[in-house]
């Protein structure tokens, strides 16, 4: 049997689908890099019994897939689930499985990196930057894996056709960094009226001040402190992270005069917003630390336009106001902070002798904690690597790359998007109602998967003592 | 159920007598296993006796005023490693008391976290109790940080275990010894510490029988800011060799955290792993012990049965309902090692996977395991540990120079 008798036999089973194109686009890429494997792989088939093909509703395919979670490794490292998505790539949970302990990986992808404008610089300087500094409110960087690794391209068909795959060559970036629970960011959006008591918004906004203080030392500008750009750990440690757009100052630069600046546009500066040919690059964060701060005790913006112009011109303006229910001692940081001439804003030290800073809080009301994943129902983020682990020891985990999770499957089968790769974790809160329907009953499902699999260990006890 | 409970341990005595006169059949080549590990063993014992150990009292030189010189030292043999590899601990003397001590050696240009044993120096000083390991001095030397301890002579139970004991200690001796290091947690419990290491190789036990608890480089306080925490997060990122001892809430890392209880699971580990002879877990890999531990396996006492294909089945049902077990197993004649049913009964509490249910270790002084122990561990624990004697003349060790690497030397000094 040809190849071209099979390529017939795949569109069966694929009737309704719309998005045939692309599969026949993807499989004839196969066929290009690997022509004999992939004729291989078709054979075996037409060796079975050829009942099979029938048309298959989407849904089937979609829970034929999320039942197994495969374990995949980069070198010490155990993959986990997504804990979020960036413009850079995946941030997924790894753990160490020599130390157990529980790790954020970021993966970049060469080839993605490329299609952004100062991808490439960006990652290096932040991985550059990380690299020498240590503070507990940075987020610490572990180690960065590179591995050119053989990557799967599953196309539609090969949950049912066998596996039919292509091969392609990336080179991967491996950022292993700390694990953090979750950034401030989703903690605001899940908080009533979306921001802190400001007992909280104290306990982070001093370990902020703590953090930036610290980069300014190290003639560090971050230029994008933002809520997005904060972590928070388990023990309610603040941790600064994504350094991509940071500045590090030449050692012998006079001043902190900067040119460029990448940052998110709510949080610039009027010197920013107005296009200034030079800056001072400290009172950059100075600024955008007020911005947070702003957003975190009131849950508003200082500053909003319905697009960037408008945005750009508000801030050039100068104009807001600060809510009423804003204490006086808060009140008179933020206009410091968010003073519009540069030279006039208030310098760290300064902040650290304000009243404001300077005073206990007491724990008023409870805790905004750490939203809860809507598909997981899970409060205590726990570890999602228990599934994986069980495939690498109980599991039929080998090394053949058959079996290996393709980080560009999501690219590649836009019909099937999120709930099939993630399983259910996206940690993003910008989901639709809709997946999250679709996704519980796969959490149910694998609940019952860990429960059965718990009963399987009585017995390897048994034989281990 | 009390008649059964002395008849077990009248059996646990008589294996211990057994033992003894094992030690008069025995052969230097015949006896157990020898670890490559520096494990202080001597040959040609005249006669352990020394003047100042005669009162076997503890610490007899704890009053005296260690100096911060190293030319007031003389250093014997290395006897064990610490501080992941990056230190070594030798038998040392006091010239000018005479006293031997023991002496840990650390490279601070190894890879080592120097900010723990700034801490576990700092902790040191601040706590006192007969259990838990005192540190006379500790200074900075080249590039080395020296700290003056006291002899432990009989080395740590891991020793024990490795020199003579290889399928586990008598059961008395597990119990007194896990008596002292339940004192020595209570008291550290009761200031918020959190010990995290507990384990066979960080109790200790002297020439006179003390046993005290070490390792509080791993240490974690409770109260943060002058504010006593419920729990805590913080995960041990350079603690590989103690994944084995951690209890589930602590490897788990989540919201939950851990706390003082933690500390329980460690000991329920380490009883396991004297009466056993190794630590349960220790023969799969790291990532299949934390399924295992979180899926709420609970490890066991090993006891001898004829047919050891059958001997899973059997651990988990004797760890479940241990009393009928125990009485059912001691009648066949094949068995060569049975535990008391309290015994079962006080691991299988100390391993609860949810730490509400495991007691706290005040309470657990009261179980019925530990609680009719009457004598103080001196008295017992030398006459428990036969044949093993301690060290107890360092001057007869093969002296070694500061500057010098390890002597590879290996004393065996069972008396005979």
């Amino acid at each position: 049997m040809t190849i071209g008798e099979n390529l017939i036999i795949a569109p069966m089973v694929m009737a309704d689908n719309d998005k045939f194109t692309d599969f026949l686009e993807h499989d004839a890429n196969a066929y290009d890099l690997h022509g004999l494997e992939v004729g291989d792989q078709l054979q075996f088939i037409n060796d079975d019994d050829l009942n099979f093909i029938h048309r298959v509703e989407s849904d089937q395919i979609l829970y034929h897939d999320q039942g197994r979670k495969r374990a995949k490794m980069v070198e010490k490292y155990l993959m986990g689930d997504l804990l979020g998505e960036g413009s850079y790539g995946k941030v997924k949970e790894v753990l160490d499985t020599e130390t157990l302990c529980r790790r954020a990986v970021k993966i970049l992808k060469k080839k993605r990196l490329r299609r952004i404008p100062n991808g490439e610089t960006n990652v290096k300087r932040e991985i550059q930057l990380l690299k020498r500094l240590h503070h507990r409110n940075i987020v610490k960087l572990i180690e960065v894996l590179y591995n050119e690794e053989k990557q799967k391209i599953y196309p539609f068909v090969s949950y049912l056709l066998s596996r039919i795959y292509c091969l392609a060559y990336s080179l991967y970036r491996y950022m292993i960094m700390e694990y953090c629970a979750d950034e401030l960011q989703s903690m605001l959006e899940s908080a009533p009226e979306k921001k802190f008591p400001i007992w909280q918004s104290h306990l982070y906004f001093v370990q902020l001040i703590d953090g930036l203080e610290y980069l300014h030392s190290n003639s560090v500008i971050h230029k994008d402190i933002k809520p997005g750009n904060l972590l928070v750990t388990l023990d309610q440690v603040l941790k600064i992270t994504d350094l991509g757009v940071a500045e590090a100052l030449d050692m012998f630069s006079k001043d902190d005069t900067c040119k460029t600046s990448q940052g998110s546009p709510a949080f610039q500066p009027p010197e920013i917003a107005n296009g200034l040919e030079t800056f001072q690059g400290f009172k950059v964060d100075i600024w955008s630390a007020g911005v947070t701060l702003y957003n975190m005790t009131t849950g508003l913006y200082p500053f909003e336009g319905e697009n960037v112009y408008r945005l750009f011109e508000n801030i050039g303006k100068g104009e807001y106001t600060i809510p009423d229910t804003v204490d006086k001692m808060l009140s008179s940081l933020l206009t410091e902070m968010l003073q519009y001439q540069a030279s006039k804003r208030i310098t760290i030290a300064e902040i650290k002798q304000h009243d404001w800073y300077r005073k206990k809080f007491p724990r008023t009301c409870d805790i905004v904690p750490f939203p809860c994943h809507p598909e997981l129902d899970d409060q205590l983020r726990c570890m999602t690597v228990l599934p994986y682990i069980e495939d690498l020891h109980l599991g039929m985990y080998s090394d053949d790359e058959e079996y290996e999770e393709s980080e560009d499957k999501l690219d590649l089968q836009p019909v099937q998007h999120t709930p099939v790769e993630g399983n259910g974790t996206q940690v993003n809160s910008h989901k639709t109602n809709e997946i999250v329907e679709e996704t519980i009953p796969n959490s149910k499902q694998k609940k019952h998967k860990t429960k059965s699999s718990a009963r399987r260990f009585k017995f390897s006890a048994c034989s281990q003592s | 159920m009390i008649a059964e409970e002395n008849t077990s341990k009248v059996k646990s005595m008589s294996f211990l007598n057994c033992s003894r006169s094992r030690e008069k059949v025995s052969s230097p080549t015949d006896s157990p296993p020898y670890d490559k590990e520096q494990y202080f063993k001597k040959q040609n014992v005249s006669s352990p006796v020394d003047s100042e150990h005669s009162s076997r009292g503890d610490f007899p030189n704890i009053m005296l005023e260690y100096g911060n010189e190293p030319l007031q030292y003389d250093l014997y043999a290395t006897i064990g490693k610490g501080c992941n590899d990056a230190g070594t601990i030798s038998v040392a003397k006091h010239i000018a008391s005479g006293h031997n001590v023991a002496i840990r050696q650390v490279d601070l240009d190894k890879d080592l976290d120097v900010i723990a044993l700034q801490r576990e120096i700092v902790l040191c000083r601040q706590i006192h109790h007969e259990s838990i390991l005192p540190y006379y001095t500790s200074f900075v030397h080249n590039n080395e940080v020296w700290t003056v301890m006291p002899l432990m002579a009989y080395g740590s139970c891991r020793d024990l275990l490795h020199a003579y004991f290889a399928n586990g200690l008598p059961e008395q001796a597990i119990a007194y010894i896990l008596r002292d290091i339940l004192c020595a947690l209570d008291y550290l419990h009761g200031r918020g510490i959190i010990h995290r290491g507990v384990k066979a190789s960080h109790i200790l036990i002297s020439a006179a029988g003390r046993v005290c608890l070490s390792g509080m480089r791993m240490a974690c306080p409770l109260i943060k800011h002058g504010e006593w925490k419920k729990c805590v997060y913080r995960y041990p990122e350079n603690a590989q060799k103690l994944l084995c001892w951690f209890s589930p809430e602590m490897l788990e890392q989540n919201l939950r955290g851990y706390d003082t209880k933690s500390d329980i699971y460690s000991v329920g580990i380490t009883a396991c792993e004297l009466a056993n002879g190794y630590p349960p877990f220790s023969d799969i890999p790291a990532t299949e012990m934390l399924l295992e531990k979180l899926s709420g396996i609970m490890p066991s006492l090993n006891e001898y049965t004829t047919q050891p294909d059958l001997i899973p089945d059997e651990n988990v049902a004797n760890s479940e309902d241990s009393g009928k077990e125990t009485s059912n197993t001691t009648q066949t004649v094949t068995i060569k090692r049975s535990f008391s049913a309290n015994f079962h009964h006080f691991v299988k509490l100390c391993l609860e996977r949810d730490p509400y249910k495991r007691p706290s270790a005040q309470s657990l002084l009261s179980h019925p395991f530990l609680k009719n122990l009457r004598k103080k561990s001196t008295s017992v624990l030398p006459s428990l540990l036969l044949p093993v004697t301690p060290l107890l003349d360092a001057s007869k060790l093969p002296k070694e120079p500061v500057d010098n690497g390890v002597d590879k030397a290996h004393h065996v000094y069972f008396k005979r």
